[in-house]
């Protein structure tokens, strides 16, 4: 084909402004890759009719925000906003906010989890309370038992002239071989001293141990069967052999 | 010049491609009034011109898939939309019911001496007077109010084959003009160079 006599029909022109049929379009495009100087001359021609056409513009009444606002409510394809420094970081908004939402958690596991320890640890105590309480419940009990037992006797050991004002209980229970030592009535031992509990079986002092004062916990000593009546003297610390008689404090039968 | 155009032609593309609001904004302040003149001059009412407008910023991006670089430039694929969406506007059953054919042809005289005016301002003036007036008359027929070669022809009662040897020549013409005359200053209006360097700095 002759490339001059066909730029020279004119059909290129017509091909620009858009006046040809899509199938003489496209033989047109087909020409444009083959001959680089059709390429040319289109490209001239389009520059040629660009400057025409914006020598010969006119203001559009069309303001550009109505322009945008139809082409948004109308366009097949949704549009975006304007890019500006929010919608450039959108997308790791989400990511920011399982951060955010992450580091909460993570504080608040935390915590949840130190308060589980001082939970636990409060358990603990309060458990190994209940334990001890639930212990001195039962020998408070048994106790209380052994006192209201018809095979009980309740001796009171009063205060002899060297302390008037001191006095003992012992509950006996021959039966059970065992008796309860109540010393909370007795004054503080002088430092190095020691009181001594006596059971007296016809006339003779049996020792049943010394002790030291409780003010509210029963001391608990072995029975001695037969014996008639009980005394406590003041010895030195590990006791004696034989009653101090001068240092008797109580005695009762 | 060419270089940055073509740059701007591609973010424009590349905008409008991901749905960008920005690109048709551009593409409004690149083209609009330039459109405008192609489709006013086709449709001498307001009314329709401004709908037929708004159409063409839509098609465009809704077709801006099919646009395609390597064939035309962005300005000539758009043009044609232009161009073809203002004929067809003139062919649509509610246009042919509210006008006589008559009424058009006074339209577009009246548009035609109304341009005229437009034409006396512009730096055109002269490189379009000093052609003669066949030329003159295919220039503001085929290039500027969307006529066919056919029609151009039935007009000026030419040769089919005459108008499309002198529509060349007239753009020929011009163009060789517009290369001596430096024409490049009309794409370098402040507002143009001002968004230039936005978006070459952006």
């Amino acid at each position: 084909m002759d490339i001059k006599a066909y730029i020279a029909s004119g059909i290129l022109e017509q091909y620009v402004i858009g006046a040809l049929s899509d199938r003489e379009m496209a033989e047109v495009e087909l020409m444009m890759q083959q001959h680089e100087e059709v390429k040319k001359e289109i490209e001239a021609i389009e520059a040629g009719y660009e400057s025409l056409s914006r020598a010969f513009a006119q203001k559009t009444p069309i303001k550009e925000d109505e322009v945008v606002r139809y082409v948004r409510e109308k366009a097949t394809l949704k549009m975006n906003p304007p890019s500006s420094g929010l919608s450039k970081w959108w997308p790791i908004l989400p990511i920011l906010g399982l951060g955010i939402l992450s580091a909460t958690f993570y504080i608040s596991l935390d915590q949840s989890k130190k308060d589980l320890v001082k939970s636990q640890e409060k358990y603990a105590t309060l458990s190994q309370n209940c334990e001890e309480i639930s212990r001195e419940n039962t020998i408070l009990k048994e106790r209380l038992l052994f006192v209201t037992s018809p095979e009980s006797r309740v001796v009171i050991l009063k205060g002899t002239a060297l302390s008037k004002d001191a006095f003992a209980t012992v509950v006996v229970n021959e039966e059970q071989q065992k008796i309860y030592l109540a010393s909370n009535g007795l004054p503080a031992p002088p430092t190095g001293k020691q009181y001594q509990l006596w059971a007296l079986k016809d006339g003779t002092p049996i020792d049943m141990g010394v002790f030291d004062v409780s003010g509210e916990n029963l001391i608990e000593k072995s029975g001695i069967p037969g014996a008639q009546a009980y005394a406590i003297t003041l010895e030195n610390s590990g006791g004696s052999p034989t009653p101090t008689l001068e240092q008797m404090y109580v005695t009762g039968s | 010049m060419s270089l940055i155009r073509e740059n701007t032609d591609d973010v424009i593309t590349s905008l409008l491609s991901s749905g960008n609001e920005q690109g048709i904004r551009l593409l409004y302040r690149y083209y609009a009034d330039t459109m405008y003149g192609i489709i006013h001059r086709i449709l001498p009412v307001e009314a329709e011109a401004r709908e037929v407008l708004n159409d063409v910023f839509l098609k465009v991006y809704d077709n801006i898939a099919y646009y395609d670089a390597s064939k035309s430039k962005l300005f000539t694929w758009m043009a044609r939309i232009a161009r073809n969406a203002a004929i067809d506007k003139t062919r649509s059953a509610n246009y042919k019911m509210n006008k006589s054919i008559q009424n058009i042809d006074h339209n577009i005289e009246a548009q035609a001496q109304n341009y005229e005016a437009v034409i006396e301002d512009s730096g055109m003036t002269r490189l379009i007077n000093a052609l003669d007036e066949d030329l003159k008359s295919i220039i503001k027929l085929i290039y500027l109010e969307g006529y066919t070669q056919q029609d151009c022809a039935d007009k000026l009662q030419m040769p089919l084959g005459t108008v499309k040897t002198k529509t060349r020549r007239a753009l020929m013409l011009l163009r060789e003009s517009l290369k001596g005359e430096g024409m490049a200053y009309l794409f370098m209006t402040p507002g143009m160079m001002h968004l230039l360097h936005k978006m070459i700095s952006a």
